[in-house]
């Protein structure tokens, strides 16, 4: 966990992008956080977001192809990186941990 | 398909940084396609619009080193702001003092500037101040050059009447601030002291002071109307309604005064303050001479010509029939807005303004302003050859003389900011300070102006774009090889103007502190006379009218801490007069003062030819007068009645022949910035009915004791006069507010000016003991002692100096003498003082040298050598 900070946006952003296997590119992005956060998101948001974790390291990209939906202008797609996928490994093994020590009286009333 | 709108297009593909316009230009078309299927046409422009709005974040601005885009430069300023911020903070101390000296020349600056506006702003509701000029009349009999600002008040209506181009007359006049006006409470009378004047109808279409209750235009048609301010009328009646009381005044036989209307409390930013105004009805004739004297104001048209119209008002004049003394006059037109700069010709009603100490407070401003740049590119321009390698670097890479000036000017811009903001910080802190000692609280609100922060920031930019200028064109000289062979922290060039900068700010230093010490002495030398009498000792009785004058003076003989006591129509410090009238074998004016037998022992006066006054021969005139020294020199070289001895002829003092009686040293009765006038003291015993002042002299050891005595017996002979009573030094202070504050703002601005200068030159040397550490390091090795070491320091400095003080003592001394011609009795420049202050400079240079310089001297030098 050292060295990686993800805010929860970004966590999203890349969780998101690791979903849409080797497809992911900034649209797509966007519809599949706005689908499981059921948030309203810029799509500035998503290329901060997509951009940023580029530069940390945790994606990489390469141009698609251009397409008639995208007047004729070609998309960028992203993948996480081994660092990238490790990461959300590793936060994820965090959070785990953290359940599992969670003591069970806390939600029995709620 | 639908094509999003064009305009947003447009900025995007404008700021987008090259090599990401394609994926988000597509994003957002493809976006916008399945936004028009879902919501139509018109929402999905809107979002469209929205998303590129937002799309304004770091990523966009991303461009490649390689760009061409015409915003890339953005990479440029923010490579320059890490290396900046990393500068300043491995160099703390050169961070420090740099900071330090430019916030404070910029707080200084910035006070000083303030206050300046508020002169310049002054009057600026007057709407017509361009098209108003106040009358000056100079006759030609009265042995003086000086315009008489106060005239005959016919002359406005004289004007009005046969010019075209005079719209309008106003004569108005300041009364007698000792004046006490008076109300009825009941049964009981309360008196007040109020400033007042006495105008025409037309004063409001001069000057449009704004009334709360009333009317402008008819508030002063009735004879007796009086228009009074807010705060007085709270002042007189209270909760009351003050609209138709009334007011009692002393003048014209003591009439009553209705009130007709409220003036609106006057602010700071107007140079005529006055609490109360009557209207001025007395009618005057123009064939008669004898009048009162009263400012007359008149308002042209825009398009006269000032100069030419003045040349037909003599004759004017004498046609409406003049007296045969105001037939033959010079006049003269002075613009308003430089009436009130006159401190010469006044009128009491509009308040003057030292013109010279305006120049100087804006000399200084300028002066602090130019030291704490001077010492910031300095500075820079040191470091920047020491940082040198890294300078040559960037050159090997293509920096070019462009570059290298952009780079200085964001680490200069930095500087300026982080300095701007402290000095605003520094300025809220200490305007109440510097409030109380540079005069009157500003008007100008600083805080609510935009203007004042665009021109704030727009010139803190104009410096640091200034700042950066030098040290990046001495950088951009050299060669990189001499930056990596480390020639460049050695190297001469640029030495001339680093040496002339230093050279620059300490001879501002030395302006500025012979400047100080030259406004004390010419303090001092104003005090010193009086001095000589102890006006600490001396207490000052308002005037009062009564039979019992006298007696009051002589029962004061019985209260053991009184030594002295005076009765006088005028005491030192204060325009006071009795009268004054023409001297007709003299064809010059004389002023008169009624004095008792007491006054010249009081004043400790110096008798040259003749005697005092003698208490036991009563009558007043018969015991002649007694002149000073100017009169008697006026009376000597006129000589109109051809005697041997001019002094012993009678002459018509007041208009009846008298003779002289002595001759004393000519002293100040009023201020030092006007001429001692020809003045005859004339005797007075103040046994009947009469008006004066009460001078006593007390031992100030028990004071409050001491007054009430003299207050008891004040109550037992005098009981329908309020008593007032005041120090004579605190009149004197009072007269020379100017001065002093003068006097006040030199002391501290010297000591922040002394403190730039040295901060640089601490700077400075610290640069060259680091260039020259190795040097020094040799020289110890081959046996050089600290002392030498440092003399190698301070000699360099001390040629600095000494260039200085060549340059600064001469101006210093011009401007000095400058500032000394508004006195009419002025100390001299001296050049003791010179050789005292040219010696406190080597002093304190010597002392930051060696405080900066004594550790690269002990230091070993082992460490300084091995490194090669």
């Amino acid at each position: 966990m050292k060295g990686t900070f993800l805010g929860e946006f970004e966590e999203v952003v890349l969780l998101a992008t690791c979903v849409l296997n080797e497809n992911a590119y900034a649209n797509l992005v966007k519809d599949e956080v706005e689908k499981h956060t059921e948030r309203n998101i810029n799509l500035s948001a998503i290329h901060s977001s997509l951009y940023r974790l580029e530069k940390k390291g945790f994606l990489s990209s390469e141009l698609g192809e251009a397409s008639q939906k995208r007047g004729g202008k070609r998309k960028r797609i992203f993948k996480p990186t081994p660092y990238g996928l490790q990461a959300v490994q590793q936060i994820k093994e965090i959070r785990e941990s953290l359940w599992n020590n969670m003591p069970q009286t806390l939600f029995q009333n709620s | 398909m639908q094509q999003p709108p064009k305009l947003p297009l447009k900025i995007l593909r404008f700021f987008c940084a090259e090599h990401r316009l394609e994926e988000i230009e597509g994003d957002l078309f493809e976006e916008f396609q399945d936004q028009v299927q879902s919501y139509g046409y018109s929402k999905a422009r809107r979002l469209y619009y929205w998303t590129v709005i937002r799309s304004f974040r770091s990523y966009l601005f991303d461009y490649q080193s390689n760009s061409t885009h015409p915003l890339s430069f953005i990479t440029m300023i923010r490579h320059y702001l890490k290396t900046a911020f990393r500068g300043m903070y491995k160099h703390k101390s050169f961070t420090a003092i740099n900071i330090l000296g430019l916030s404070l020349g910029l707080s200084c600056f910035i006070l000083l500037s303030l206050f300046l506006t508020d002169v310049i702003l002054k009057d600026n509701f007057i709407p017509n101040r361009a098209n108003i000029y106040r009358l000056e009349v100079l006759n030609p009999l009265d042995f003086t050059d000086k315009y008489e600002a106060r005239s005959h008040p016919d002359f406005g209506v004289i004007l009005n009447r046969n010019y075209p181009q005079v719209e309008n007359y106003l004569r108005i006049n300041a009364l007698n601030e000792n004046m006490t006006i008076s109300v009825r409470n009941g049964d009981k009378k309360e008196f007040y002291k109020q400033r007042g004047i006495e105008a025409d109808t037309s004063f409001f279409s001069f000057f449009p002071f704004e009334l709360s209750t009333g009317n402008q235009k008819t508030a002063l048609l009735e004879k007796h109307s009086i228009i009074i301010s807010e705060s007085m009328a709270t002042m007189l009646f209270g909760d009351e309604d003050p609209i138709g009381k009334m007011v009692y005044l002393p003048i014209r036989e003591g009439a009553a005064y209705t009130v007709s209307g409220i003036l609106k409390d006057i602010k700071q930013n107007s140079s005529l303050q006055f609490d109360y105004i009557v209207p001025n009805y007395i009618p005057f004739d123009i064939a008669s001479g004898a009048y009162s004297l009263f400012a007359n104001y008149l308002m042209f048209s825009p398009e006269t010509d000032i100069k030419q119209i003045t040349t037909g008002f003599n004759n004017t004049i004498k046609e409406a029939g003049a007296a045969k003394r105001l037939q033959n006059l010079k006049y003269r037109l002075t613009e308003f807005e430089e009436v009130k700069f006159d401190i010469q010709s006044t009128d009491n009603v509009v308040q003057t303004i030292n013109k010279g100490t305006v120049a100087l407070i804006a000399i200084v401003a300028l002066l602090i302003l130019i030291l704490a740049v001077f010492n910031y590119i300095n500075l820079t321009a040191a470091r920047a050859l020491q940082k040198g390698q890294e300078a040559g670097i960037r050159k090997i890479i293509g920096a070019g003389r462009g570059s290298f000036v952009f780079q200085f000017f964001t680490e200069s811009l930095i500087f300026c900011i982080i300095s701007m903001l402290i000095s605003l910080l520094v300025l809220e802190i200490s305007l109440p300070y510097f409030e109380s000692i540079l005069g009157p609280p500003l008007h100008y609100d600083y805080k609510s102006s935009f203007l004042f922060f665009l021109i704030y920031f727009g010139l803190i930019i104009l410096l640091a774009l200034l700042s950066a200028l030098y040290p990046a064109l001495l950088v951009s000289r050299f060669r990189f090889s001499e930056f990596l062979k480390g020639k460049a922290m050695s190297s001469t060039k640029g030495n001339m103007l680093k040496k002339g900068l230093v050279v620059f700010q300490f001879s501002i230093s030395i302006i500025l502190t012979l400047g100080a010490v030259m406004v004390q002495k010419q303090l001092r030398y104003i005090q010193n006379e009086t001095l000589r009498y102890n006006p600490e000792e001396i207490l000052i009785v308002e005037r009062a009218v009564s039979s019992n004058l006298d007696d009051f003076k002589k029962s004061l003989i019985d209260i053991p801490e009184v030594s002295l006591s005076s009765l006088t129509s005028s005491p030192p410090g204060g325009e006071n007069l009795y009268a004054s009238g023409p001297i007709a074998e003299l064809d010059i004016r004389g002023y008169y003062h009624q004095i008792d037998e007491d006054y010249i022992d009081m004043l400790k006066l110096k008798i040259t030819e003749g005697a005092n006054f003698d208490s036991k021969l009563t009558s007043d005139i018969d015991q002649g007068v007694i002149i000073n020294e100017t009169l008697a020199n006026i009376i000597r070289s006129k000589n109109p009645m051809n005697l041997e001895n001019p002094l012993s002829g009678q002459y018509s003092f007041l208009g009846i022949p008298t003779k002289i009686r002595g001759v004393i040293k000519d002293f100040h009765i009023g201020s030092f910035h006007n001429e001692i006038q020809p003045i005859a003291l004339i005797y007075h015993d103040f046994t009947g009915y009469s008006g004066a002042r009460v001078m006593i002299k007390v031992n100030t050891t028990n004071i409050s004791e001491t007054l009430a005595k003299i207050e008891t017996k004040w109550n037992e002979f005098i009981p329908n006069s309020k008593f007032g009573v005041e120090f004579m030094d605190s009149k004197f202070d009072q007269l020379y507010t100017a001065e002093t504050r003068l006097a006040n703002i030199f002391k501290l601005f010297t000591v922040i000016a002394l403190f730039i200068s040295s901060l640089g030159l601490l700077g400075l040397i610290g640069f060259i003991t680091e260039s020259k550490i190795k040097e020094v390091g040799i020289r110890k090795v081959m046996g050089a002692s600290v002392g030498q070491i440092l003399f190698l320091f301070t000699g360099q400095v001390y040629k600095l100096i000494l260039a200085a003080c060549l340059v600064g003592v001469p101006v210093a001394y011009w401007l000095i003498n400058r500032w000394l011609d508004n006195f009419a009795y002025k100390t001299s420049f001296s050049f003791d003082i010179v050789f005292i202050v040219v010696l406190f400079m080597f002093i304190l240079t010597s002392l930051t040298i060696i405080f900066k310089s004594a550790k690269a001297a002990r230091h070993n030098p082992v460490d300084a050598l091995r490194s090669e």
